[in-house]
């Protein structure tokens, strides 16, 4: 009995340090898959946002559209969360910039002045994504 | 006369019919990582799908006798039962894709919510396929799906290095990351190639009575109407390499093409795309149903096709409303149909040769085909396209591991 908890217990221990591990550090190549992600959304919304701003798009359109753009950017913004590194912290912080200029674009309806901002900050954020992927 | 319009409408419900969920996913995502670089392979995929789908039309115009009933008698009742399990598979992850489609462009259209959007379109769709005879399930999806021309007309719209387009039709190598590459080309072809659009031609020819006269009716429609069907896919890459790979859009989203049509040619073109995907994708979901019960009433002998009432083949009718439910099922779930798509294509690539193999053996046997068995240049093509199938068949799965669905 002694002796299965004398293998049992370090063995807990172990995976459950493998298992924290795992849930707390993003690898490189899952960083740079993420930076690749939200540079993709920021700059797909920013496009979004362009048409909307020029009159070029339907508020439904726009509105469902950002939805859809808002909720990839904040599960990227949850994952990032834990991401351990400062590097995954940046980038948690630009995710949740871009989830929080879509969900200003969703609800943005007919106001162009706002849209133009946001087609404008959300290329900034595309741009700073892409060059913390290139820093990874 | 009558001939030529009957030709007309035949080449013209083939092109609104050519796109599906399939199409629109991967040729935007091929577009915005590849540019032009993969133009080739979906002249490969459409080169295919004319060959095979001619030998359908001809096999059911010369027996009166669809393939999938041929599959059991030719290949034995295991072999058949293997292509039979394989195929309903494929239907039904594919019709799952298709419905989440219609659900998905519904919403962007009036922004009601998704699992309610669900429901309207199943109940619609299959209110629709009660009601309307085989040939004007056809006509209606097939003519509204032209809307997907506004893709044509924005391709030029956003003015592509030509150039460079016409170098994408080269086969080649890219310098990118290969692997990638060469998922997207069995991607490509998986889209192009799919079962269920052979099972559908094959029985919609006995649908609609082809006989030995129809034969050339057969061979224009399938050469032009897919031909012409292909340049949507063109367009539908030259737009995402023009506008998305620039910028670093990976297209994750089926509104995504629809945007792209927006940013070449505004409201106009953003609606018309939105219109043309609903009914590709809708008419794409009745196929896909159909073809499901198509393939259970052969194989078993039940009463089977749209030209019988419902209480005149009660299990067929009640097969394609049971695809309709498991499907719907499915994407109830809230699993993204995007993903789905990607799976259903590249499952329904491994099911190929399972698929084309007894179409090859029945169309080369005089038993059944009499002088209109495949000659020699049918017999050659026919023979290379199945060695083709068979590779991308054995590559699909690992490279999809491989590559993280292609995202590198």
């Amino acid at each position: 009995m002694r002796l299965i908890a004398r293998i049992a217990i370090p063995l807990a221990a172990l995976l459950l340090l493998v298992a924290c591990g795992g849930q707390g550090t993003l690898g490189k190549k899952a960083l740079s898959q993420e930076a690749k992600g939200i540079q993709s959304l920021a700059a797909e919304g920013s496009l979004l946002a362009g048409d909307a701003a020029r009159g070029r798009s339907t508020t439904v359109f726009t509105r469902v559209h950002a939805r859809f753009l808002r909720d990839a950017a904040r599960k990227s913004a949850a994952t990032l969360e834990h991401g351990g590194t400062s590097k995954a912290q940046r980038l948690g912080r630009v995710a949740d910039r871009v989830g929080n200029d879509l969900e200003r674009l969703s609800r943005s309806g007919s106001d162009r002045e706002l849209q133009r901002l946001l087609e404008h900050d959300l290329a900034l954020a595309s741009a700073a994504a892409k060059r913390l992927d290139k820093s990874l | 006369m009558k001939q030529f319009l009957q030709i007309a409408l035949g080449i013209l419900s083939a092109i609104g019919g050519f796109v599906d969920i399939g199409d629109l996913v991967f040729n935007t995502q091929a577009g915005a990582t590849f540019g032009f670089e993969l133009l080739w392979v979906v002249v490969i995929g459409v080169i295919g799908i004319i060959v095979y789908s001619e030998m359908c039309g001809r096999v059911a115009a010369a027996s009166k006798r669809p393939v999938f009933d041929l599959v059991r008698e030719r290949v034995g009742f295991g072999a058949g039962l293997s292509t039979l399990i394989a195929s309903e598979v494929v239907n039904l992850l594919t019709c799952a894709a298709e419905i989440g489609g219609v659900a998905i462009v519904l919403q962007l259209l009036s922004g009601l919510p998704y699992r309610f959007l669900i429901l309207l379109g199943v109940i619609g769709l299959v209110v629709i396929s009660w009601v309307l005879p085989f040939e004007w399930l056809e006509r209606l999806f097939g003519y509204v799906g032209l809307c997907l021309l506004v893709f044509a007309v924005a391709a030029i719209k956003v003015h592509p290095h030509w150039g460079g387009v016409a170098h994408g039709f080269v086969p080649g190598v890219s310098s990118g990351n290969r692997l990638v590459y060469m998922y997207f080309v069995v991607g490509l072809l998986g889209a192009a190639l799919t079962p269920y659009e052979v099972y559908f031609y094959s029985s919609g020819a006995v649908e609609d009575a082809w006989g030995l006269k129809d034969l050339r009716i057969n061979k224009i429609t399938s050469i032009i109407g897919y031909g012409l069907g292909a340049f949507l896919s063109f367009s539908l890459m030259i737009v995402a390499a023009v506008l998305f790979l620039p910028r670093g859009i990976d297209p994750q989203f089926l509104g995504t093409p629809a945007l792209g049509a927006e940013a070449a040619l505004g409201k106009i073109g953003l609606v018309l795309a939105l219109v043309g995907i609903l009914f590709a994708v809708g008419g794409a979901a009745i196929e896909t149903s159909f073809s499901g019960a198509y393939n259970l009433a052969q194989f078993f002998g039940w009463q089977w096709g749209k030209r019988h009432r419902p209480s005149g083949a009660p299990r067929f009718a009640l097969s394609w409303l049971v695809m309709f439910v498991l499907a719907a099922g499915i994407v109830m779930t809230g699993y993204d149909p995007v993903k789905i798509t990607e799976y259903s294509v590249i499952f329904s690539v491994v099911a190929l040769p399972l698929t084309f193999l007894p179409i090859l053996l029945v169309a080369n046997d005089p038993a059944y085909m009499g002088s209109n068995r495949n000659g020699r240049f049918s017999n050659v093509i026919g023979i290379v396209y199945f060695v083709l199938i068979l590779a991308i068949a054995v590559s699909a799965i690992p490279l999809m591991i491989l590559t993280n669905g292609g995202q590198g």
